[in-house]
């Protein structure tokens, strides 16, 4: 059982006038065995949240929690949580041997023989030969890299692992060798995976549970399906919208004269932080109700509305 | 058996130094004057030191000091002491630099930084500055002198070591070896020290010929080696003296002085360069600028026909060194207001055709056509000529909006300028036509943003700047080389409704480049499809979903997941990866690729055949069956 | 998707939305100036106490009467606490005090006030020298080599320049003394007399760093030409000058400015073995003749002069930096 709990988690960069939030308190938990995919724009936290979990950025508030303990309490030795970086071919090092940098993860290896067995298990597992573990990774290609790179992290037996971005600098044409890998071995060894993109059809693809983060905050968390086919935060909605889909309408008809610029996002105040590149900006609303958007923080309420979306707007209450 | 592997490796990099002229140069120089320093001294030390009163000329190659002691063999012996004293000093500012240098890696944060402080701090001082000071504190003489140059030179490893540690650092493999649970000593000498140890060793070498020439000053002011030892610095200042009775007093020891210093800074520059992977220029290449063919002058060109290619070749060195030829064979025209997508995977050849038809390719890349016809004259012929035409009636938008962007220009004078050079605006004029198309890409608050600096701007508004520019003239053609692919999804489709409206307003032609079919699908009329430098398939977006013949296509939208990817079934995946372009077999280069390569495939070369009218394939065995379709759909 | 929170799309704490990157990167800085110029002092009040054993002793020999050894103490400050001399070394400096020659008896501040015009002179020339040289060789070898184009004329200046750079300042200017005024007689040997007597110093400070700094120039034009807005340029076919010097090299100037400000520091060092071939009166010579007499306040004064110089073109080079591209006080934020 190992559950990841990220509490009232936040994380800024600087000091005095050059301090920026990355984070701004998220609560996000991923049951036992379950992928939750996180997907947003660049610049909306994800990958920052992703490090805080693995202690490569340190928290401002909040904490990270393995099972209900501490998870960044761990100082020695391999870590519970794992990591898979964006950009397999800067996450190896260029200098040593793919079978040395899986080993370096391991723990409780009593002698050659078995340390060897254990990389050949490894790198079988991402379905690459075992005997290639002397070479160097400039030999691999990328989308091999970043199995590699996948195998290195459960070498190291861990509950969690979090992948950033894993496919977004591969041809779409490898990408699957990397995805079919984790899915399988994430069912395989029942982990519990929290998995990054900025792409829809990945997320969709992967994670049981979807959460969308904009400018450091969740926005919106569903169940998969749910969150796909009735998407509650306008934000949500938007980034689906954008989604280009085969096998839709094509040509310029397409395409309507939708060309207007909704570009900057609302930096700090009060209020809602979607609420200038908001679409029920243009809907009709009552006046006084939009006052709220400017007015108060829809992240309070949050946990009480469906898909604890964080909108003044959505109608209907959280199941259960 | 790995460390043969990486040795071996290594190996062959420094290797390809000591094949350079100038490396090969430096490290002769160098060795001749580390044997030189070891025997000089057992050789000719006794003619050194004898003291020839009445010498005749022709006993003394180079003549004899005012005590009548040999020249030539003073300097020679002098090597000894020279090389000695230089290499040692460079040993202590190494170490000292090394250990400074890596303690930020290894102590805490807040020790760390007074480290970097302190070292920023010394690196400010000129060497000879901090080499005069340390020569006053440690008393003047040799040892004082080792001591001096040896601290003056460790600020500056230190500052080397520091900076290359913390790029290392930043590197994710780091990150990855810290979530491993990889401790910090472990760390610094198994990921990051190997990995600076290269730039750390090159600039020792070049800090080293500065260190004998800094050596040879000092004695030369007297305050170096003292008499009676002697090194060249110090022969130097003696028969600086006598430069009017005997020259060659003074010159002997300084042709050594420069002979050392450059052979430590060629061999250290040389090692830098081959080292970094700077590439060795390729030998002249199968072509010359004139072989370029002449163009065959525009013959009976359909007045729609926007941009004619026909047989295009790209031609452009390798690594290491053979030429090689990216685009093979790419031909298709572009008719007004039609937009057409060119998509494959990357390394494909996309952008270097979209280059080759702007003309926008550079030596040593070489492009050869049969036909490249824009607007119905022929670009193949001068490129001056077409200066206004192509300035004027052909846009450009890059991937990567900030760097497309001179980041130290105003945007709005960057816009301009087009029109002052090309339609003879006046700067006010130009400026005006600037801000009236931001004003048409949308841009907001259009004449406070034409003041603004690139870097003001968020990616989606650095995109309509560009697309703004190539708005400056009337374009009759786009080209627009993944012009999304850095921005997020939602900007995306703004900017692709730009290039939208743009097409309907202008009656432009747009060229689309993407890895993103969906992209491609959604915007275009038609899309051409590349494989390894060649255009494999062409056919309208409508029938991507329906009818894609080449198997190429039809796994590229297989293997892209979408919102409609059955979740229970594996991704389709494309084995292996698109050949090198110095690799491309005879037949399809796809063929190793390809579940239904035959012998045939692997042999002869698929031409380019039209299949239905709108459709063209290049495949012995195009594919018919539409059950690709039930793979991506459910 | 590498999410980097320097660049735009971070989110800014709200009442901390109004800062200048540009204000807050001088104030640094002037910080890093004034704690640079602390250690300088410091350093130079300590070489004294650094030097084992007595510098007096050192100076006057071993076998000097006590009683001038104690008067001479007595008259550097030696005899009382560190604090107390430190105190009065740096107030001695806030009213323009820099303590008395051992050996002339001569103020040291006088000293300096003859010394320094001479090496400033020859300093400043040697700058606009070698900038005249540097900038408009450098840029018209990036031109013309660039792509692997005219191997013969990168070779040329690869090798010239190389030479040029790694002959020492003291041996080009024995070789200049040699040909121009042994054998050719076209210029004084040494002194400072009429303008003639500028040229050979001048040459030998500024050849070397010009080489240097050209290379720096063609290789800084080089990497912008590889830029992609340099491709822009191209593709609105403006005319090759247009992109050369509106274009490449105002964004080269950054790194050529960088490596400038090093070359002067380089320079102001280099006068010290230069001045001591041509015997010219500048601070340079006076520094070396005052170590090889152990004439330490003069050395310390010296040293002192010298290092503010240095740091004084430090923070120049920085601030204009800043003023010319304002993305490197950013890229610091």
């Amino acid at each position: 059982m190992s559950k990841l709990e990220f509490v009232d988690l936040g994380v800024t960069f600087g000091h005095g006038a050059r301090c920026t939030t990355a984070v701004a308190g998220v609560n996000l938990a991923i049951p036992s065995g379950k992928v939750v995919g996180l997907v947003g724009e660049s610049g909306s936290g994800k990958s920052t949240l992703a490090k805080s979990a693995v202690g490569l950025v340190p928290l401002s508030t909040g904490s990270v929690l393995l099972d209900g303990r501490n998870a960044l309490g761990v100082v020695k030795g391999p870590r519970p949580i794992q990591m898979v970086f964006q950009d397999p071919s800067s996450s190896l090092d260029p200098r040593m041997p793919i079978g040395e940098s899986v080993a370096e993860s391991m723990t409780g290896v009593r002698g050659r023989a078995e340390r060897q067995a254990r990389v050949s298990d490894s790198l079988a597992l991402v379905g690459i030969n075992p005997s290639r573990a002397v070479e160097l990774p400039r030999t691999f290609s990328g989308g091999q890299k970043q199995r590699i790179a996948l195998a290195r992290a459960l070498a190291a037996n861990p509950a969690v692992i979090i992948a950033d971005e894993i496919t977004s600098a591969l041809d779409v044409s490898v990408q699957g060798s990397v995805l079919n890998v984790l899915r399988e071995v994430q069912r395989r060894l029942g982990l519990t995976m929290l998995f990054i993109s900025h792409d829809f059809a990945v997320i969709r693809y992967v994670s049981d549970v979807i959460a969308v983060m904009y400018q450091g905050q969740i926005v919106e968390v569903a169940d998969t399906e749910l969150l796909l086919s009735a998407p509650q935060h306008p934000y949500t909605q938007t980034l689906l919208a954008s989604v280009p889909r085969l096998g839709g309408q094509h040509g310029s008809s397409a395409l309507a004269a939708d060309t207007q610029f909704i570009d900057a996002p609302t930096t700090g105040e009060a209020g809602c932080a979607f609420r200038t590149r908001c679409p029920l900006d243009a809907a009709p609303q009552p006046a006084g109700d939009r006052r709220l958007c400017l007015e108060e923080d829809p992240q309070l309420l949050a946990s009480s509305r469906r898909h604890r979306a964080a909108c003044h707007f959505v109608t209907g209450v959280a199941a259960s | 058996m790995t460390n043969r592997i990486r040795a071996s490796a290594t190996g062959r990099r420094w290797m390809a130094v000591f094949r350079t002229p100038v490396g090969a140069t430096g490290a002769f120089l160098i060795l001749v004057f580390l044997l030189l320093a070891l025997v000089a001294p057992l050789v000719w030390g006794e003619d050194a030191a004898r003291i020839d009163v009445d010498g005749g000329p022709g006993r003394h190659l180079l003549g004899t000091d005012s005590l009548g002691r040999d020249i030539l063999a003073r300097v020679l012996v002098a090597s000894r002491l020279s090389i000695g004293l230089t290499l040692l000093s460079t040993a202590i500012g190494l170490t000292i630099g090394i250990l400074l240098g890596a303690a930020p890696s290894v102590l805490g944060r807040h020790a760390g930084r007074a480290v970097t402080a302190s070292i920023n701090i010394a690196v400010a001082f000129p060497g000879l500055l901090v080499v005069l000071f340390f020569a006053v504190v440690f008393g003047v003489g040799m040892r004082g002198a080792v001591l001096a140059i040896g601290l003056a030179m460790a600020p500056s490893f230190a500052r080397l070591t520091q900076t290359l540690a913390a790029s290392v650092e930043g590197r994710e493999y780091v990150a990855a070896a810290r979530v491993a649970g990889v401790g910090r000593f472990r760390l610094l000498f198994r990921h990051i020290l190997p990995n600076i140890a290269e730039p750390l060793v090159i600039n020792a070498t070049i800090a080293a010929g500065g260190a004998l020439l800094t050596f040879s000053g000092l004695s030369f002011l007297g305050i170096g080696v003292q008499a009676p030892s002697y090194d060249w610095g110090r022969l130097l200042g003696e028969g600086l003296n006598r430069i009017y009775i005997d020259p060659a007093a003074a010159l002997a020891p300084g042709v050594a002085v420069v002979a050392a210093g450059l052979g430590f800074s060629m061999f250290g520059e040389v090692a830098a360069k081959v080292l970094s992977g700077e590439q060795l220029r390729p030998g002249e290449g199968p072509l010359t600028a004139s072989s370029i063919a002449a163009g065959v002058a525009a013959e009976s060109t359909d007045d729609d026909d926007v941009l004619v290619v026909e047989g295009l070749q790209v031609y452009a060195p390798s690594g290491q060194g053979e030429w090689v030829m990216p685009v093979r064979d790419v031909s298709f025209h572009l008719k007004r207001g039609e937009t057409v997508g060119l998509v494959g995977e990357s390394g494909c050849g996309k952008s270097l055709t979209a280059m080759a038809i702007a003309r926008l390719t550079e030596a040593p890349v070489r492009v050869r056509a049969d036909r490249l016809d824009f607007l119905g004259e022929s670009l193949l012929v001068s490129r001056r000529a077409h200066r206004k035409l192509l300035g004027t009636s052909l846009a450009m938008v890059f991937q990567d909006p900030m760097a497309s962007l001179n980041p130290s220009k105003r945007v709005g004078r960057q816009l301009a300028e087009v029109s002052e050079v090309h339609n003879d605006l006046n700067r006010r004029d130009a400026m005006e036509r600037a801000v009236d198309r931001l004003t048409a890409v949308h841009m907001p608050r259009a004449r406070q943003s034409a003041r603004q600096y690139p870097h003001e701007f968020s990616g989606g508004m650095r995109q309509r700047a560009m697309i703004g520019m190539g708005l400056m003239g009337s374009p009759r053609l786009v080209i627009a080389d993944e012009p999304t692919t850095a921005l997020d999804v939602t900007v995306q489709q703004q900017i692709l409704s730009l290039f939208e409206e743009v097409r309907s307003t202008q009656d432009s032609a747009v060229l689309l480049i993407s890895h993103d079919l969906a992209v491609v699908e959604q915007v275009c009329d038609r899309i051409l499809v590349m494989y390894a430098g060649r255009i494999v398939e062409e056919l309208l977006s409508a029938d991507v979903g329906t009818s894609a013949r080449h198997p190429y296509t039809r796994a590229l939208l297989a293997s892209a997941p979408h919102l409609e990817t059955d979740r229970d079934l594996p991704l389709v995946v494309i084995e292996g990866s698109p050949p090198d372009p110095g690799l491309v077999s005879r037949g399809c280069a796809f063929a190793e690729r390809c579940e239904f390569a035959t012998d045939r495939c692997r042999h002869d070369l698929p031409e380019l055949v039209p299949t239905a009218s709108d459709h063209r394939v290049a495949c012995w065995h195009p594919q018919t069956d539409p059950t690709y379709l039930s793979r991506r759909t459910t | 998707m590498t999410t980097d929170f320097t660049k735009a799309g971070a989110i800014r704490l709200p009442n901390r939305r109004v800062h200048r990157p540009g204000t807050d990167f001088v104030i640094r800085r002037t910080t890093r100036f004034i704690g640079s110029l602390w250690v300088l002092v410091t350093a130079s009040f300590l070489m004294i106490h650094l030097i084992p054993g007595d510098p007096v002793r050192a100076a006057l020999g071993l076998d000097a009467p006590p009683d001038l050894v104690a008067s001479r103490r007595a008259q550097l400050g030696l005899d009382r606490p560190l604090w107390r001399q430190y105190v009065d070394y740096v107030t001695g400096l806030a009213h323009g005090d820099l303590g008395t020659s051992t050996l002339s008896r001569v103020p040291v501040s006088q000293i300096v006030q003859d010394r320094l015009p001479a090496t400033v002179e020859i300093a400043v020339l040697s700058f606009v020298v070698v900038m005249l040289i540097a900038i408009p060789v450098g840029l018209l070898a990036a031109v013309h080599t660039r792509g692997g184009r005219n191997r013969g004329l990168d070779l040329g200046f690869a090798a010239t320049t190389a030479f040029a750079a790694a002959i020492p300042e003291f041996l080009l200017a024995v070789g200049l003394v040699y040909v121009f005024a042994v054998e050719l007689q076209w210029f004084p040997v040494a002194g400072r007399q009429g303008p003639d007597s500028y040229v050979l110093p001048v040459l030998a400070l500024s050849l070397g760093s010009a080489g240097a700094l050209a290379r720096v120039v063609r290789v800084e034009i080089l990497a912008v030409l590889d830029q992609d807005y340099v491709r822009t340029a191209r593709a609105k076919r403006l005319p090759a000058r247009l992109i050369y010097l509106r274009h490449a090299l105002p964004n080269a100037l950054t790194g050529t400015l960088t490596l400038g400000g090093l070359l002067i520091m380089g320079l102001i060092a280099g006068t010290v073995l230069v001045e001591s071939v041509f015997a010219w009166p500048g601070l340079g010579t006076t520094i070396v003749q005052s170590i090889l007499q152990k004439d330490y306040p003069v050395v310390q004064a010296v040293v002192l002069v010298y290092g503010t110089g240095v740091l004084l073109v430090n923070l120049l080079v920085d601030l204009l930096l800043a003023i010319l591209d304002p993305r490197s006080a950013i890229r610091e934020a």
